[in-house]
Parts: C-alpha cells; sequence; structure tokens
C-alpha cells in the first residue's frame, strides 16, 4: 500500500476478556502469499527471482535468495563459492537497511517514550541520523551489488547478471567502515534501553551453517533437536487454515508453536557471531541466548554490527564470478530453498515442468511462521495490562506486536483493535 | 545545474498502488538524461538520503482520501507539514507524511517538495490499474514533466 493510502482496519487484533483472563488473542496482521503462488503457475523458471522481490518493498534480497536457491535446487544445479560469496554480500546490505529502519525509526521510539521517529529526532537528530546513515550503508551495497537500491535487479536463477567489479566494490569500504561504528553505537545504545520483563518458552528454530552466522544457507535447526534440510521442510511444517484470519498458522508437525527470526537466530547461533559481535552482546547485557521479545531491538542491533563487520570481510575477500551465472538448464523436477529474513526463516519451493515452466509454487514467509507464538506472547502481554482503557491497550500491543517486525503488506496505521470484556 | 528527482512509491502488484510507478515509468521515458527517476520506490524512508542531493524532488503515490477514483491532490512540502499524521508509524514502514516531516527535521528535505496522490479504489493483490485510475497516469505525468521543464529552464 502506498504510503498515502491508509486503510483502517488492515491489521486486527481482537481480544476476548472473561472474568478478568483473557480467553482469545487473534491476530489478522498478515496476508499469505496466495496471490503470487498462483501468480506464478505457468511461467518461466526465470521468472520467480524477480516476481517473489516484489512481495515485500523490505525484504526483495530475500525473496530473491530463496527463490534462486529453490530453482537451482529443482534442476540439480550449485553456483560456486564466488557467487555465493556475493550472495551473502547483497544479503548482508538487505539486513542492515531493514534492522536499521526498524531499530531506529519505528522501535526505539518506543522505548524512549515517543509518539515516533519524528518526535525522536527533534529531540536527537544526532542518533537518528546515525541510524539513517547505518541505513544507507545497506543500501549502498543493495544498489551496488543488487543493481538498484531499492528493488534490487541484478540476482538470476544461476547467479548474477553482472558480478560488480572490485573498484565497484571498493567504493563500499568507506560506508561500511563509518556504518561500523554506527553498529557498535547502535549496540551501546539500545543496551541501555529499559526492557518489559517477558519471557516466553517457544521452540526457537533457525538456519544453522557449519561456520558462518546463518544468512543464505543453512540446515534448519532448533533448540529441541530438529535437523533437516530444504527438502524435508514440507515433511516437518504444516500451515493450518485458522478461523478468524486469512493467514495460515505454520506449526511444527506434532511440536506445535515455533518461533523463528531474530531471538531464535541468535540464540541457536551465538557461537556464529564474530568476536566482535559477541562482545558488544556481552557489554549490552545479552547472554547466548535471548527470550524476552522486547530484546530483540538488541538483537537486532547485533545482527547487524554483524553484517556490517561480514559485508567488509566479503569486500575485501571479493573474487570476481567468472562468468557472473552459470548455465542453469531446465528439467522436470521439485526444488526447495530457504534463507534468513531480517524478521525469519523464508522457505521457497517450486515444482517445475521439463520445460522450465512452473507447475507449483509454495511460498512460506516468517511471520505465517511466528504468527501463532506472538499471539501466545500477547495474550499473556494482555493478561498483564487488563486495567488499560482500550486505547491504552492498543497502544501497548502495537508496541508489542512491533517486537516481531512482522510483514504487514499493505497496512500503514495499523493496528484495529477490538476487546470484548465479559464479567 | 538543477537536480532533479523524481520517485514513484508503490507496488505495481497491488493494483491501483502500482500508480505511483505507472506515472514514474511514463516520466522515465519522457524526461532527460538530467533527471533521475526512481520507478518503484517501495521505503518512503529511503527517500530521506536521496532527497538531500535533490533541488527539485516529486513524488507520486496512491492515496486514500475518500475522493472518486482516479481523483488528484498535490501538495507541497508546506501543505503536508498540515496534514495531521497518525499518532503511531506502521509495524513496518513509515509513513510518507511522517517521512517528510523527518526530513525536514533533519535539514534533509529538497529546495522544492511536491507530491502528487492518486486516489485509487483498488489496493488487492493483482496486477494493472482501475480505469479511473490508469486516466489519471497521463495527466499526472503531464503535469510532473511540466514541473521538471519549469525547474530545468534557465
Amino acid at each position: 500500500m502506498g504510503a498515502l493510502a491508509r486503510v483502517e482496519g488492515e491489521g486486527a487484533m481482537r481480544v476476548r476478556v472473561r472474568n478478568g483472563t483473557v480467553e482469545e488473542v487473534a491476530l489478522d496482521i498478515y496476508e499469505p502469499p496466495r496471490f503470487f503462488e498462483a501468480f506464478l503457475r505457468g511461467r518461466a523458471y526465470t521468472e520467480p527471482p524477480d516476481i517473489t522481490s516484489r512481495i515485500c518493498g523490505i525484504c526483495p534480497v530475500a525473496y530473491q535468495t530463496s527463490a534462486v536457491q529453490a530453482i537451482e535446487a529443482a534442476c540439480g544445479v550449485e553456483v560456486d563459492a564466488s557467487i555465493q560469496a556475493l550472495r551473502r554480500l547483497l544479503y548482508c546490505g538487505e539486513w542492515i537497511q531493514s534492522h536499521a529502519l526498524h531499530i531506529y525509526l519505528l522501535h526505539a521510539p518506543d522505548f524512549l517514550g515517543y509518539d515516533g521517529a519524528l518526535e525522536l529526532a527533534k529531540v536527537v537528530p544526532d542518533v537518528v541520523q546515525r541510524g539513517l546513515t547505518l541505513k544507507k550503508a545497506g543500501n549502498d551495497v543493495m544498489r551496488v551489488v543488487g543493481g538498484r537500491a531499492v528493488h534490487p535487479v541484478n540476482m538470476r536463477v544461476g547467479g548474477f547478471y553482472r558480478a560488480p567489479t572490485a573498484a565497484d566494490l571498493e567504493a563500499l569500504v568507506e560506508p561500511l567502515q563509518r556504518a561500523l561504528e554506527a553498529a557498535e553505537e547502535t549496540v551501546r545504545w539500545v543496551g541501555a534501553f529499559t526492557f518489559p520483563e517477558l519471557e516466553h518458552d517457544h521452540e526457537y528454530v533457525s538456519l544453522r551453517h557449519a561456520s558462518d552466522y546463518p544468512m543464505e544457507a543453512g540446515r534448519m535447526v532448533s533448540d529441541r533437536g530438529l535437523d533437516i534440510g530444504p527438502d524435508a521442510f514440507e515433511d516437518h511444517v504444516e500451515e493450518l487454515h485458522v478461523e478468524h484470519s486469512n493467514a495460515l498458522h505454520a506449526v511444527l508437525r506434532g511440536r506445535g508453536t515455533y518461533m523463528t527470526g531474530p531471538l531464535a537466530r541468535y540464540s541457536l547461533n551465538f557461537d556464529r557471531l564474530s568476536p566482535r559481535a559477541q562482545e558488544a552482546a556481552r557489554a549490552a547485557g545479552l547472554g547466548k541466548t535471548c527470550r524476552n521479545p522486547f530484546k530483540s531491538i538488541v538483537v537486532r542491533a547485533v545482527e547487524t554490527l554483524y553484517a556490517v563487520e561480514e559485508a567488509l570481510s566479503l569486500v575485501r575477500r571479493y573474487r570476481r564470478p567468472e562468468p557472473s551465472a552459470i548455465d542453469v538448464p531446465p528439467r522436470a523436477g521439485r526444488g526447495s530453498g530457504w534463507s534468513e529474513e531480517p524478521r525469519g526463516l523464508l522457505y521457497h519451493r517450486y515444482t517445475l515442468a521439463a520445460d522450465g515452466a512452473i507447475e507449483e509454487a509454495v511460498i512460506t514467509p516468517p511471520t505465517s511462521q511466528n504468527q501463532r507464538a506472538i499471539e501466545a506472547d500477547l495474550a499473556r502481554f494482555v493478561e498483564d495490562h487488563l486495567d488499560l482503557d482500550d486505547q491504552a491497550l492498543t497502544w501497548q500491543c502495537e508496541q508489542a506486536i512491533r517486537n516481531y517486525d512482522p510483514c504487514i503488506s499493505c497496512a500503514t496505521h495499523f493496528l484495529d483493535l477490538s476487546v470484548e470484556r465479559r464479567p | 545545474m538543477t537536480k532533479v528527482l523524481i520517485a514513484g512509491l508503490g507496488n505495481d502488484l497491488r493494483s491501483d498502488d502500482g500508480v505511483g510507478p505507472a506515472v514514474a515509468l511514463k516520466v522515465a521515458h519522457a524526461a532527460g538524461p538530467d533527471v533521475t527517476v526512481l520507478v518503484n520506490a517501495r521505503e518512503p524512508a529511503d527517500l530521506i538520503e536521496v532527497w538531500r542531493d535533490a533541488d527539485v524532488a516529486i513524488v507520486v503515490d496512491a492515496m486514500e482520501a475518500g475522493l472518486a477514483p482516479g481523483s488528484t491532490r498535490r501538495l507541497d512540502a508546506a501543505a503536508l507539514a498540515g496534514a495531521s499524521l497518525p499518532a503511531s508509524a506502521s509495524s513496518h514502514l513509515l509513513p510518507l507524511g511522517h517521512v517528510v516531516e523527518l526530513a525536514r527535521t533533519l535539514g534533509a528535505l529538497p529546495g522544492r517538495l511536491l507530491v502528487f496522490g492518486v486516489q485509487g479504489s483498488a489496493f488487492g493483490p493483482g496486477e494493472g490499474l482501475s480505469p479511473g485510475v490508469q486516466q489519471a497516469v497521463d495527466r499526472v505525468a503531464a503535469e510532473i514533466l511540466d514541473e521538471i521543464g519549469a525547474a530545468l529552464a534557465p
């Protein structure tokens, strides 16, 4: 939805209270990508990276990455390490810009008692400018590697249309070095906020890689023993239709609610962070795991620091892929791919005909996977705040929902809260 | 040389939300090489950093203002300042009105900023503009090209 257009009630949250107890919290904030799955049917296997990247203005790279990896798997090809490294660099850019946007312009004002980024900027313009500088470094990476800052067009099945030259990437060093300082300062800044007490016990799920903090690659693991490759995703994750919502709720078969996203990623991969990011996390008061959703802002800041360091390291080690893309002949088959969008695991699966036409597309984004966990957390949060009137409760709930940075593909001022209070 | 930046905000796979990109594309084809056009701007906050370097910036966006589909509104930065802003930002994006005010606070507004809003009627997933909105595309593009002409006139 364009930014001028505001449609009330795009996001809805219904709370049913009986006798002072929360009986149900139903959240309807998310529209599943069913339109895109249908839109992709019959199209060429080369088209999903571009089409699915238009689902979300914030995380186009995640959609491209999951799509190309699924299609390459279906066609039985693997790209080489130099192409994989360039994908990871582009992914770093997306993490930096998405996390910086969320931390500075959306989430931090809640903790500091401001209505929004504008009020924050009036009091501490330098701080907001630091956030924008950080965000811009991410956009710079996306522009140089991805082709365009806002809607990258350079990634394709098999690699890139054009690989940047070493000189192109050299131009990123200076902004990334400045971003490194800004990112470290960001961790210190948000680490000093005051956080409401709330701990959840959801099963944490994220990718895990042999050596790196997970972005574009890894196996899907959980803190309760899950460990699978992409082909097994649909055997383990079930998407349920729920009555109150047009969204699908994903659960782990036989296990139930789970959570993906920064908290899970961090808690399952602390040992994969750089020493500098680990140290910043400790200094900001985080342990090796984090189960307080309000502290997700600190985890995002730590991940931003990591992504800036990683981007710098990838730029310095850059080996230009030759050729910039490998040939990917179509074949009949089925392939799955995934990656860690800033807000959690994004899964794609494509079934192709022999000529490469798409017979079936399945897209499972993080918000559909997290919907149940978010509702469960909110039910506890609302229960602790039932003394508030509906207006104050709406405001608090909007803040609580921001912890999860959910995909709300077209809502702006988003929450239409209805509370049914019965004796 | 006056630096002119045009941005079409919106998503062309969300029906009338694609009007910003549709207008920007038309302008991109007609405007000279001295004009920078962002056809598919999706994230309003990104405009702040590009506005910094512009003398004249024009944004086209779909709007929901309770008017007939295809109706247009033309707002300058001062008019946007008068518009009432919602109490809180979305969970995911910062509304354009907020972004303009934020840019103003940070001293990043271009010398001249114009926003064209086009009333949409359908915002569900899908390709193509509804008829009233489609008709507005040429009209708004022509107005923007006039503005560009005026800005670049010696």
